[in-house]
């Protein structure tokens, strides 16, 4: 009955949550391209701002990069997270 | 994109009060074309200051030094006294780009040590020619010297115009920036905690460790850079905009090619809204045996007329190549004591 009840649980949270998650990770997809946005020719902010933030975008970077690998069909995956 | 909505329009950063507030010194910027004499107006000032017995540092920020040779005194990038109340530098650019990416690099070596082909070593080099490295060096620079307690005035002879212009809209352009990452790392950090309310904190794979994702705003290692760099550039920003404290001198010969560079930097002040307090012609040729009569350039006559709120000084050329201490005290009071020059006016 208990192992019901978790998966219950976890199903109402990711319920919960799946659009905020969307929503967190685009943000932070926008947050990093702002900063490295320089590699695919946007305006880069100023170089030592950069340099101030660089020491402690390490997991930030990770996601860009996973974001990149994984991702073949980003209009697909947002089509199914909206259900269209 | 309604999914971006929300809390973009937060305003936390504009409370934040102005910090300028508890700085009581003065700061000039010397501006102008190369060869117009900033150097030597810098040196006058800071003598005819001295010997009024305020505390002045005299800073050469110009690549290609001279400070010391009007002086006749040789500087280094440590303050050297010149004269009771005048100390001056002569910033050595390249030495502090060095130092500045050496510290950056040292910094990042703590959080990336993980990546161990990322050969840090090597990047040095490719900073070091990044385009806007050097006005970042300078603007750091201008920032550790008024930090500096034990002085009443700042006498900035700054490097040729583009670049000086550039140092000084910095502040203003780093602002913009910084005020909408920290705007979207607040809403980043904002909905992951709601998330890690609900579902418990996520984590990364950083290099088979497990990294927690930061979701609170004071433990979140880029939201504290960001605010810890946003104080310093706001406090150097309202300083540069107060005009009680910072006032731009510029200098000009009677000539186009310094009337239009002058006019570009007219321009580019008052959009950054730094006031210019003196427009310096220096080395006015009068005609012969005819004192206080000469003529402006058409160029200069145009940019009189756009800005006659600004205090016009004229100097005339004096023909001598190297000026004593007391011939540059006298100059330095004349430009305090509002232009004795000026008796003759625009003679026309």
């Amino acid at each position: 009955m208990n192992k019901w009840k978790d998966i219950l649980t976890e199903f109402m949270k990711t319920e919960a949550t799946e659009y905020v998650e969307i929503e967190v990770r685009e943000i932070e997809h926008i947050f990093a391209l702002l900063l490295i946005g320089s590699f695919t020719g946007m305006p880069a902010p100023p170089a030592g701002l950069v340099l101030k933030l660089l020491p402690y975008l390490g997991p930030e970077l990770l996601i860009m990069e996973k974001r990149a690998v994984n991702d073949d069909d980003l209009f697909g995956q947002m089509a199914g997270h909206f259900d269209i | 994109m309604m999914i971006f909505s929300g809390r973009w329009q937060d305003t936390s950063i504009s409370k934040k009060k102005d910090n300028s507030q508890d700085f009581k010194d003065k700061i000039y910027f010397i501006i102008g074309k190369g060869g117009t004499g900033k150097t030597t107006i810098a040196a006058s000032l800071g003598i005819s200051l001295a010997k009024r017995g305020k505390k002045v540092l005299l800073v050469s920020l110009d690549p290609a030094h001279n400070l010391g040779d009007v002086l006749e005194k040789k500087l280094s990038d440590k303050a050297e006294k010149i004269l009771e109340n005048l100390e001056g530098i002569e910033v050595d650019i390249d030495e502090a780009r060095d130092t500045y990416l050496k510290n950056t690099m040292n910094k990042m070596k703590d959080y990336y040590n993980y990546l161990q082909i990322f050969n840090l070593d090597n990047l040095l080099d490719i900073f070091t020619e990044a385009p806007g490295i050097e006005e970042y060096v300078i603007m750091e620079l201008i920032w550790k010297y008024l930090k500096m307690d034990k002085y009443d005035y700042f006498i900035f002879d700054t490097a040729p115009t583009g670049i000086t212009l550039k140092v000084l809209t910095l502040p203003y352009i780093n602002l913009q920036w910084i005020k909408k990452l920290i705007k979207l790392r607040e809403n980043i950090l904002d909905k992951r905690s709601s998330i890690e309310n609900i579902k418990g904190p996520s984590y990364i794979n950083l290099n088979n460790e497990k990294v927690k994702l930061s979701a609170e705003k004071d433990h979140d290692p880029v939201l504290k850079e960001l605010n810890r760099y946003y104080t310093r550039i706001k406090w150097i920003y309202d300083i540069f905009i107060n005009e009680n404290i910072t006032e731009a001198i510029i200098i000009s010969n009677n000539n186009r090619l310094s009337a239009l560079e002058s006019e570009r930097a007219l321009t580019k002040l008052k959009k950054i809204k730094m006031s210019v307090s003196k427009m310096i012609i220096n080395k006015i040729k009068y005609r012969e045996n005819e004192k206080y009569n000469y003529t402006y350039n058409n160029y200069i006559k145009k940019l009189r007329d756009d800005y006659n709120n600004i205090e016009w000084i004229n100097l005339p050329d004096i023909k001598v190549s190297q000026l004593k201490e007391e011939h540059l005290q006298i100059l330095g009071d004349r430009l305090i004591n509002k232009g004795l020059y000026n008796k003759g006016g625009n003679n026309e």
